[in-house]
């Protein structure tokens, strides 16, 4: 059975342990590169290349060299020195969903599982920062196997719950954090994004790379309601009573224009922007990250 | 504008009510959603809950509409045809004006400046719709007439006016279109609303009365018989306007039950449609009872050679037979009643009336559509007495009335005639001319100067031929009480009335002269060129009866006159009449009524020769030289010895409803008699009255026969009567026709008793907008059940 299906959200679901979404999430995700546009691109450790001048001669595979009597450098060995940070947004927020299997947050959890898992099968440290108003847990990045399981335990426990404030947690972060560290932020961004923004700005001047997964529920990005409904804030309780039919449009503009003003932003401060929704395929965000990755040798 | 049922249209107007409280007290609470992105929401809030508030608005609105046409539509309003159009146009306007209303208000409070325009726009057609709405509710109101009444039950005041002519005589499926008409007028009387009052009149009526009630109305109709002189029906329709008009019923209604015949609607005038235009609250319904394509044979009047024939004589009888539709070959039969004295007699409840009959029959073949003449003779086997009899078309077909005429002759012996002259007068060719008209005649010839010895009283008429000079004791003692008893006088002057120095004799200018003729005679004109005639002008006297007939006027110019006397006539005297003239415009032939009697007088001679020894012919009326026939001067003649003959003759052929008098003397005549109607009633007894029978009831076609005894020897005398020809002319008029007579649009017209209610309802409830409204109503609850599902639509 293919594993490219565990690539969709409502599958991933009927899974309940982490570490296996994970696992299916990344296998999925690398079968279905041998048939993409990102083959050659692949990160096998099997993958050899010949030695060439200026190449490093402590990178010279000796055992490969005593089968064939050539010499061949073991690519991997020098692409493992990027460490990740995974930046979870457990706001109340992030536990919404309308009508899809996974909420914003759970969304979230796969792709962070997912990608710490990828992330360690190279050998790559990851980490993990969690918060609320502030930062409530934290782990160093590893990458060793072990790793992994706290990770994955520490993601599986999480719940979105209180109050978010990014921007702080993010420059909690940002002094934290002593060596270049790719940070991959899940977030809804339902914050006020010039201050969110400000502390992505100075993870970057930081020398951080950063990807944000800008992660919104299918509903808020096609706003499927219809006729007359009261619409209530998560977190504050805010009520609003609006004509859905009538609105729509106008709310997929403002929408929008609000994913193209982070663009911007994210171009602006070259910090990579994957939209996301959840209704989407986990390949999406696992491309942006490799692309990322790639963006660095 | 009327409404139906008002108290539905004041409960209406609360029930909108609910929809407006529902609205403001009961909304349905709509589904809550979480949703954490409300601030994107938040942001355009603002201008969405102002559009959703102005949609709530429109929705109640239409919900309002909604109740409001169920409402109307319940009410059942309605109005004139004429100003239909113009409520819709309102109603229209109206509902487009509560419409934009909405738009207009956002447009301009609400909105933003970019849509300023739009407000501006909106404006203007709420304007323009506004302004239409009111002109065409200025127009509907002004169209909008009184006499539409909401409830279709209000009594009625109505007269039914039925057009019962001989015509409607004509069957079809079994029945008469009389009993078809009536069958449809007591149906129509039956199921008027309570307390409404019914006038039944007939075309002949003279006015129209209301039956004391619907049973009455209908009882009159029931009875109702054909009625052989009839009014035309646009004025009888005059008289029953006039009447409901007059009548205090709030609904007036007049029904006029006709075939459309040429006949019964020919004679219309202006006055009618004005009529109706003064009484537009008077609704006229005309119910078409007639055949579009009748088959029907028709006879024309009789034309008798003479009513009065003596014994042995010839009856020559001509008469028309026309076809209306498909003609064909038919038998046309003459019977003429065989005297018997022992009828007519009453018998078992009926009147039995002689069987034996002389008959003569005659084949004819009639074009579609078309006429041709016919002729019947019988000859030298009448006896003396009063002859009844009748000329049929055999067979008969679908009106049967004008396949039968009847008619009435009395043969008699010949009148005995005396014709006297001066002994240098040849009469010759008078009498044989009076000898050879067909034996009506005996004529005795006398010399003028033995006249005075003769027994005038033996003769029916004198006739005196160019006379010489009549003595004032003549004219007095002889001529005179002749005539007053009842004696006819013809004077024919000439050469012999002129004395020896060409004046006219005093004895013809004498006043004893004076009383007899018509006038003293003045004077002589002459004119030797030969061109001057009887002119054939005013032919109307008996005497030139036969003479019409002639297609040709000149049939006197073969026969000039070149002398004639010039008569002193007073223009001031009752009794003297001028019944022919001269080209030159003097008289040629004039009469005195004398007494009893009648004096004629020619002003030419008639007996004169062609060439008179020592003077000059005074005319050529008997001169048959170069091959001319002298035909019409025996005819006039003969026509003038028989109306001075026969000067008590009565009329026995008539029309229906003409009142008939007979001239009866009683030293001679029954005083009394028993009249047999055809109608198959009891005899009615008519006694003489100043030597006249006079009797009036004569509505019935037929043989009127009167019986009566003197010296215990039964007399029977008797006269006929008949439809006139053309009452039975089945022609129609057409449509626009009708629409000249009545005015267009002023009546309805009916066929089917379905008809007629579709049209009373539409004329009685006038248009009703029903239809119009149903639709309205299905299209704003389909506007409104669009709206609130698209408002409160489930979340699936």
């Amino acid at each position: 059975m293919s594993v490219e299906k565990y690539l969709k959200p409502e599958v991933i679901n009927q899974i309940k342990r982490l570490d296996l979404r994970a696992k299916f999430v990344v296998k999925g995700f690398l079968q279905g590169l041998h048939a993409s546009p990102y083959h050659g691109f692949s990160v096998e450790f099997s993958e050899h290349r010949k030695y060439s001048y200026g190449d490093d001669p402590a990178h010279i595979d000796w055992s490969l060299f005593a089968k064939t009597d050539k010499y061949y450098v073991k690519k991997f060995e020098a692409e493992t020195n990027i460490s990740g940070m995974l930046v979870m947004d457990s706001s109340e927020s992030m536990g919404y969903t309308y009508r899809q299997d996974l909420t914003k947050f759970d969304y979230s959890v796969c792709l962070a599982a997912a990608l710490a898992y990828m992330m360690i099968s190279q050998q790559d440290p990851v980490g993990l920062i969690t918060f609320e108003e502030a930062i409530t847990s934290s782990l160093p990045p590893r990458s060793k196997k072990n790793h992994l399981g706290n990770l994955l335990t520490i993601l599986a426990k999480l719940k979105p719950e209180g109050k978010t404030n990014l921007a702080n947690s993010l420059n909690q972060l940002a002094a934290m954090l002593r060596t270049r560290t790719l940070v991959m932020i899940f977030t809804d961004l339902l914050d006020d994004v010039d201050v969110v923004f400000n502390s992505i700005f100075q993870l970057r001047h930081n020398g951080h790379d950063v990807i944000l997964f800008h992660v919104l529920d299918e509903a808020e990005v096609n706003f499927p309601f219809s006729g007359v409904c009261e619409l209530e804030d998560s977190e504050t309780h805010d009520k609003l009573k609006v004509d859905a039919n009538a609105f729509r449009a106008d709310y997929l503009a403002e929408i929008k224009a609000f994913r193209e003003d982070v663009t911007r932003r994210c171009a602006k401060g070259s910090v990579d922007y994957v939209p996301l929704d959840t209704s989407m395929q986990f390949d999406r965000a696992l491309v942006e990250y490799l692309h990322s990755r790639q963006a660095r040798f | 504008m009327a409404v139906a049922h008002v108290l539905i249209l004041g409960l209406g107007a609360l029930l909108v009510a609910v929809p407006i409280v529902l609205h403001l007290l009961m909304r349905p609470k709509p589904q809550v959603i979480t949703f954490p992105a409300l601030r994107f929401v938040k942001e355009m809030h603002t201008t969405n809950q102002r559009s959703l508030n102005l949609r709530h608005w429109l929705l109640l609105l239409l919900r309002c509409l909604v109740l409001l046409a169920l409402v109307a539509a319940f009410a059942r309003p309605s109005t004139v045809s004429s100003a239909f159009g113009n409520w819709l146009g309102v109603g229209l306007g109206s509902l487009l004006c509560l419409l934009v209303l909405p738009i207009l208000i956002y447009a301009l409070i609400w909105s933003k400046p970019a849509n300023y325009p739009l407000g501006v726009v909106t404006a203007g057609v709420l304007g323009l719709l506004a302004a239409y709405t009111g002109y065409t509710f200025l127009a509907a109101t002004s169209e909008d007439s009184s006499h539409i009444l909401a409830d279709q039950q209000a009594p009625v005041g109505a007269v039914v006016l039925i057009d019962n002519s001989p015509r409607l005589l004509y069957r079809r499926e079994n029945k008469t279109l009389l009993e078809k008409v009536q069958e449809q007028a007591n149906w129509l009387i039956e199921q008027m609303p309570l307390n409404s009052k019914v006038a039944v009149m007939e075309s002949g009526d003279e006015y129209p009365f209301f039956s004391v009630d619907i049973s009455a109305a209908q009882k009159r109709m029931e009875t109702m018989d054909t009625q052989y002189t009839s009014e035309s029906i646009p004025e009888s329709l005059e008289k029953a306007v006039e009447f409901v008009a007059d009548s205090d019923f709030e609904r007036k209604e007049v029904y006029v039950f006709t075939d459309l015949s040429e006949v019964a609607w020919g004679d219309s005038t202006d006055d009618l449609e004005a009529l109706l235009d003064r009484f537009p609250d008077v609704a006229l319904y005309v119910l078409d009872v007639g055949v579009e394509a009748p088959k029907n044979f028709s006879l024309g009047a009789l034309r008798l050679s003479a009513s009065s024939i003596p014994v042995n004589g010839e009856l020559q009888l001509e008469t028309e037979v026309s076809a209306r539709g498909p003609g064909g070959e038919l038998l046309l039969k003459m019977y003429l009643e065989k005297p018997d004295l022992t009828r007519p007699v009453r018998q078992d409840g009926k009147t039995l009336v002689p069987e034996d009959y002389w008959t003569r029959i005659t084949n004819v073949n009639v074009g579609d559509d078309s006429t041709v003449s016919c002729k019947l003779i019988l000859q030298d086997e009448l006896v003396e007495g009063v002859h009844h009899g009748w000329v049929e078309i055999e067979g008969g077909d679908s009106l049967e009335v004008d396949d039968r005429r009847y008619f009435t002759i009395d043969v008699r012996p010949s009148w005995p005639v005396l014709i006297a002259h001066p002994y240098d007068v040849a009469p010759y060719n008078l009498s044989v001319a009076l000898e050879t008209a067909g034996g009506m005649f005996n004529v005795r010839t006398i010399p003028q100067d033995k006249l005075a010895g003769e027994p005038l009283g033996d003769y029916s008429a004198v006739f005196l031929v160019d006379p010489r000079p009549i003595s004032d004791s003549m004219w007095t003692n002889i001529l005179k009480p002749y005539v007053e008893a009842g004696g006819g006088l013809a004077l024919f002057l000439g050469a012999n009335a002129l004395t020896q120095d060409k004046q006219p004799a005093a004895e013809f200018r004498s006043e004893a002269a004076s009383r007899v003729l018509p006038g003293p005679l003045s004077r002589d004109w002459f004119r030797k060129q030969g061109d001057r005639y009887f002119s054939m002008e005013n032919l109307s006297h008996p005497i030139f009866q036969k003479f019409r007939s002639q297609a040709s006027r000149g049939i006197w110019q073969p026969f000039p006159i070149y002398r004639h006397w010039e008569l002193d006539l007073d223009p001031n005297d009752p009794n003297v009449q001028v019944i022919a003239r001269f080209t030159n415009g003097l008289a040629a032939i004039a009469q005195r009524d004398l007494g009893e009697g009648r004096v004629i007088c020619m002003t030419t001679p008639i007996t004169e020769p062609v060439r008179p020894k020592d003077r000059k012919s005074w005319n050529e009326l008997f001169n048959s030289g170069r091959g001319k026939s002298v035909w019409p001067a025996v005819l006039l003649v003969s026509e003038i010895a028989e109306y001075l003959a026969s000067s008590n003759r009565d009329r026995v052929n008539l029309g229906v409803e003409q009142s008939v008098t007979l001239y009866n003397d009683v030293n001679v005549m029954p005083s009394e008699y028993r009249l047999f109607s055809p109608r198959d009633e009891e005899p009615v007894r008519i006694t003489s009255a100043e030597s006249q029978l006079r009797y009036k009831f004569t509505d019935t076609p037929g043989i009127y026969r009167l019986k009566g005894k003197f010296n215990d020897k039964v007399v029977l005398r008797g006269f006929s009567t008949n439809i006139s020809p053309g009452s039975t002319n089945m022609k129609r008029i057409g449509l626009a026709e009708l629409n000249e007579t009545l005015g267009e649009d002023r009546f309805q017209l009916a066929r089917e008793r379905g008809e007629l209610v579709q049209q009373q309802g539409t004329t009685r409830l006038g248009q009703e907008f029903y239809p119009v409204l149903a639709l309205s109503l299905a299209l704003l609850l389909a506007l409104e059940l669009i709206m609130s599902n698209r408002f409160y639509k489930k979340v699936s």
